[in-house]
């Protein structure tokens, strides 16, 4: 009703039921979803009119390469500082630090976006205020320079989630006896830390980055409608405000196999980090 | 981390004692209306009678950042609460019966497989925008969260000694829930939903900020930041002020929670996976 609106005649109706199979009963519907679904036959999106699986392929470049950029940011600001912080355990840094990565995840991003724009865009023009030209059409460094400021914002919010957990974990890590054992056969401070322990703590470490990295392929919703970048996110948004349920459905399914990927991946890359975890 | 546990649990006390104070003296503060427009008076700077200066339609800044913290804490607590009783219960039952295991925590399993702002974004869509609809879609994306860390401690609880003797001298299933298991599970929990309650004004911003939370006219934080981003440049205030208290609203659940964290768990031997809203 609501696509056709108020003033629909009655074939009008019946035909737009028809052709979304509305006419049939839930569970035959549910079916012909499904095996549509398996056939990666998704319906078509009711807003452009084309099939739903082509239109998410088409957005997956932009997302991927935030993700994967904005993760790189968070993990190279993110890890070494909880390190340092982890072995300077209750000092001046580790103060710092823990202020430092208690705001960064307490700041709204779309806030802190806007304002970058402003700042860094408009007056000094540092960066494109917007957009995104694609790999194809403009070249790599062009779309990852159209992405650098989403990455940093991106890459800020989310270093202080990963910089808490390395230092909570390098904290439990250095209490431990090998550790004790580790220094006492003489081997220096510097390879202590940033190879035994940083080995050990390293599967914690992947599980956070992993789990932040799939909440970005998802798609940072917010921040992708701010820069305009024509994302999995974005299209969740414009899909909702138009109510195009099909979309809706496909662009769900794939982000919640993609999550659900990641974290299976990051699993695996635990078990070979770390024997411990490896099934008998 | 800043300070001690005690100090931390204080300094979060202290930050939210500003917005709830705006929130519910913010009234009597000012003498404007949040919704009344002048537009003889608009994009006027702070330092004129205005104390946050005035929007692009003269409405006054500061009276409308006092509203719209009260609807965030009234939705964020909300969710919180929501979440905390719909995952203690959903939890415990299917920690408790194992039968019912299956069926509920493969529901949970699929509301967690995906993040929880775009479920939030979704829900909030097809549901129609309002307050209500805001609570029932985040405390659908929030309380999986309460019910994973339910489960696993009822379950492991569950195998204790004084569970079993309990049962023994054959108290019901009620008593032995309310009694021995809760008091036991409680703490990590209590943490979690101050992360939660922060999550859910950060997300319920999002989601008035991208016009599918509150609805104008009725002011929002996030709502706030959407009408002030194409003035930023000419009229900074309009959309600074809301995005500094939802920072601080924010950052002080945290530090709260930071502090109630290694008050209970010193050891931090339960550091959950936060989900970010990104």
């Amino acid at each position: 009703m609501t696509m056709l609106g108020d003033k629909a005649t009655h074939d009008q109706i019946v035909n737009m039921r028809q052709e979304l199979n509305l006419d049939k009963p839930v569970v035959k519907q549910f079916s012909i979803w499904l095996t549509g679904f398996i056939r990666l036959d998704m319906g078509d999106s009711l807003l452009w009119k084309e099939p739903v699986i082509e239109i998410i392929m088409s957005r997956i470049e932009p997302t991927f390469l935030l993700a994967l950029l904005a993760t790189t940011i968070s993990v190279v600001l993110g890890v070494p500082t909880g390190i340092k912080a982890a072995k300077e355990n209750g000092e001046f840094f580790d103060k710092c630090f823990s202020l430092g990565s208690l705001i960064s995840i307490s700041l709204p991003a779309f806030w802190i976006a806007i304002i970058l724009i402003h700042l860094l865009c408009v007056k000094i023009n540092l960066f494109p205020v917007a957009g995104y030209r694609s790999v194809k059409t403009a070249g790599f460094l062009v779309a990852v320079y159209d992405l650098l400021l989403p990455a940093i914002v991106l890459g800020i919010m989310h270093s202080g989630q990963i910089a808490r957990m390395t230092r909570t974990t390098m904290l439990d890590v250095l209490q431990q006896d090998y550790l004790r054992t580790a220094r006492a056969k003489g081997i220096s401070e510097r390879l202590v830390i940033n190879v035994h322990a940083f080995i050990n703590a390293l599967p914690s470490i992947v599980m956070v980055v992993s789990f932040s990295f799939a909440g970005l392929l998802g798609g940072a919703t917010v921040i992708e409608q701010i820069f305009n970048i024509p994302g999995t996110g974005n299209l969740v948004i414009t899909a909702v405000y138009n109510r195009d349920y099909p979309l809706i459905q496909g662009v769900l399914l794939f982000i919640g196999i993609i999550f659900v990927f990641t974290n299976m991946l990051a699993d695996i890359i635990c078990t070979l980090i770390n024997p411990r975890t490896r099934l008998e | 981390m800043i300070g001690n546990k005690n100090s931390q649990i204080r300094l979060g006390i202290i930050l939210m004692l500003l917005p709830i104070m705006l929130s519910i003296f913010g009234p009597v503060l000012t003498e404007y209306d949040t919704t009344s427009v002048f537009p003889a008076n608009r994009l006027e700077s702070p330092y004129s009678e205005h104390l946050m200066g005035t929007d692009n339609l003269g409405r006054d800044v500061f009276a409308r950042t006092c509203f719209g913290i009260r609807v965030s804490l009234f939705i964020g607590a909300f969710v919180t609460l929501i979440s905390l009783f719909v995952g203690l219960v959903v939890g415990t039952i299917s920690a408790y019966y194992p039968i019912t295991e299956k069926l509920l925590m493969r529901i949970i399993d699929g509301i967690m497989a995906f993040p929880t702002i775009i479920l939030a974004i979704t829900l909030a869509g097809i549901l129609g925008a309002g307050v209500i609809n805001i609570i029932i879609a985040l405390s659908v994306s929030y309380f999986p969260m309460i019910a994973r860390i339910t489960f696993n401690s009822v379950r492991s609880v569950k195998e204790t000694e004084y569970v079993e003797s309990t049962i023994a001298i054959g108290k019901g299933d009620i008593y032995i829930i309310t009694n021995c298991i809760l008091p036991n599970i409680i703490s990590p929990i209590i943490v979690q939903t101050t992360y939660i309650f922060a999550m859910a004004i950060l997300n319920e911003s999002i989601l008035s900020f991208l016009g599918i939370g509150i609805q104008a006219p009725m002011p929002s934080l996030g709502g706030m930041v959407n009408d002030g981003r194409n003035y930023f440049m000419t009229a900074p205030w309009i959309m600074t002020f809301p995005g500094l208290t939802i920072s601080l609203i924010v950052f002080a659940l945290n530090t709260f929670g930071d502090g109630l964290r290694s008050h209970y768990d010193p050891k931090n031997k339960n550091v959950n996976r936060m989900f970010m809203a990104s």
